[in-house]
């Protein structure tokens, strides 16, 4: 008898579902767009603070030392520096590398390699470029740096070139990662608004529908549950469309959305490694998995709260 | 059966529909409510099936203390009445045949049950060439017919009829209380309510007649319709 049941209320929900042609195609499209607006929101934003994470991995600060420093004095404030807490990478590249690689990059300009040649001796620096583990902390690793103990050793920090635009970046990062979220948070409950309200007016047709069942005398979960299953209904309908207009959209746009390249002329260090297409390929489970279950809790909730109002007789 | 025991009902301003009603339904019996418009039958019947609590008094289904009875033993109880609403009540997005079989559904009756004895309480009202029909493809008659359909289909044991004449031109509201009279013979229970003063006449049943919320006359056999 309970799998009858079971069976009967599927078949109900099914058939109000197709009987409704009309509502349910408003609903069903409500839903959509707002599962889509969701999830394009979220990989913007996503794609916004990736990129921000992306230039922080290009912020450092350089220290350049006298050309007369030891090598052994400069590896002891490498040393020293290493042990700071602060610091997440370093990197030293003595004179003679600095040289070599000066001269590699301009090997193509005849005018610098032919100065080049004129010279007698290196004119470099040995330098240690050091990344922060956070933006705030460089103010820290350049006091430290600016210690009396180094100031025979260390000629110059580039860190008051760099202080003004490490700041910005540091406040950009925070705002917008800051402001990222409230802007989800307040379109996520702008849409839920929404689809309970239409949720709530498709079941508001069922009004009279609910009334009369409870009068016949059928039980609170078989009037309830088809009405439960349609909210699903919603949201797995609503996912699909979704998640296909995404696809959609994701590679209709593929060759714009080299956004590194873009910006770095090439080079591709990001997080995506590639493409949002590819991101999205790589990660088009996790998508639509979350897009649906979305779905569902939105449709079933909405249409849960809306038919238990008429229930009362 | 059904025992009313000095119950009052009031609607919000204080409007009272019924006052201080005492009245007891045998089982088997055929009792015609009758009364002008806003009599209080209508509420009368809501009352017997819970869409309605009284103010006032106490309501008995046998044994049942209707005040004292859980919400979720309210379905169990409708499932034993009956009832053909004033305004019909049909499920719009249902078919005639879904709509009476509904209470089957919820009873949990197998599919083969469900389709015989529809079909069987369709051919009883004189539509069954309409089961694939919806509500609003009919006529009121047609509807109300429906409306009856569903209210016998499982056998209840208590059915509550309300102005079941109204919509129906005078042979076909003759049919349909010729069909309540053979529904009574056959075992249940029918309350009637109707202001139709030739059919309650030509009944010869009990009648209660009610008038501004009170009963003014309980006639147990041989009832008329006096006002």
């Amino acid at each position: 008898m309970f799998l009858t049941k079971l069976k009967r209320i599927f078949k109900t929900a099914i058939v109000n579902f197709w009987r409704n042609g009309s509502i349910n195609i408003a609903t069903t499209g409500i839903m959509t767009v707002t599962l889509l607006s969701i999830s394009i929101l979220v990989i913007l934003t996503f794609l916004g603070n990736s990129l921000i994470e992306n230039f922080k991995t290009k912020i450092d600060i350089s220290v350049y030392f006298f050309s007369e420093a030891s090598e052994e004095d400069i590896l002891k404030v490498r040393d020293e520096v290493v042990a700071l807490p602060e610091v997440r990478e370093i990197l030293y590249i003595s004179k003679e590398q600095a040289w070599e690689r000066f001269k590699v990059q301009y090997s193509d300009n005849p005018v610098i390699s032919q100065g080049i040649g004129e010279l007698d001796e290196n004119p470099l620096f040995a330098t240690l470029s050091i990344k922060a583990k956070n933006m705030d902390q460089y103010s820290k690793i350049n006091e430290f740096l600016s210690n009396a103990r180094f100031k025979d050793t260390i000629q110059k920090v580039s860190f008051d070139d760099n202080k003004t635009q490490i700041a910005k970046l540091s406040l950009i990062t925070k705002t917008a990662q800051k402001d990222g979220a409230i802007v989800i948070l307040v379109f996520v409950i702008i849409s839920l608004f929404v689809i309970f309200n239409a949720v709530r007016l498709t079941m508001y047709n069922y009004k009279q529908e609910v009334k009369i069942m409870n009068l016949v005398g059928a039980g609170k979960w078989y009037i309830q549950l088809p009405f439960i299953i349609e909210g699903a209904l919603y949201g797995i309908i609503g996912s699909i469309f979704s998640i296909s207009i995404l696809a959609g959209m994701i590679f209709l746009t593929k060759d714009a959305q080299n956004i590194e390249s873009f910006l770095y002329g090439g080079s591709s260090a990001g997080v995506f490694k590639g493409s949002l297409t590819e991101y999205f390929k790589n990660n088009f489970l996790l998508i639509f998995g979350v897009q649906l279950a979305a779905g569902i809790f939105i449709g079933v909730l909405s249409s849960l709260i809306a038919i238990r109002k008429y229930m009362k007789i | 059966m059904i025992i009313f025991q000095a119950v009052s009902k009031n609607y919000i301003n204080n409007i009272s529909s019924l006052e201080d009603i005492n009245l007891v339904i045998n089982r088997g019996e055929f009792v015609s409510i009758v009364g002008q418009s806003g009599a209080g039958k209508t509420t009368l019947l809501k009352l017997m099936i819970m869409e309605e609590k009284p103010t006032k008094g106490e309501i008995f289904f046998d044994k049942l203390m209707l005040s004292k009875i859980k919400k979720s033993s309210l379905p169990t109880l409708r499932r034993n009445i009956g009832m053909v609403f004033q305004d019909f009540k049909l499920i719009n997005t249902k078919t005639v045949f879904e709509n009476v079989a509904f209470v089957l559904e919820v009873l949990g009756k197998t599919q083969i049950e469900i389709n015989k004895s529809v079909t069987a309480a369709l051919d009883i009202v004189g539509i069954k060439d309409k089961d694939s029909c919806f509500p609003y493809q009919l006529s009121g008659g047609e509807q109300q017919r429906v409306a009856i359909a569903r209210a016998i289909v499982h056998h209840p044991i208590i059915l509550i009829v309300d102005e079941p004449t109204g919509n129906l031109d005078l042979l076909n509201g003759w049919e349909i209380v010729k069909l309540l009279v053979k529904i009574n013979e056959l075992g249940t229970t029918v309350i009637l309510a109707t202001h139709n003063r030739e059919i309650v006449n030509s009944l010869n049943k009990r009648v209660v007649t009610l008038d501004k919320g009170r009963i003014v006359q309980d006639q147990a056999t041989n009832g008329k319709y006096i006002i």
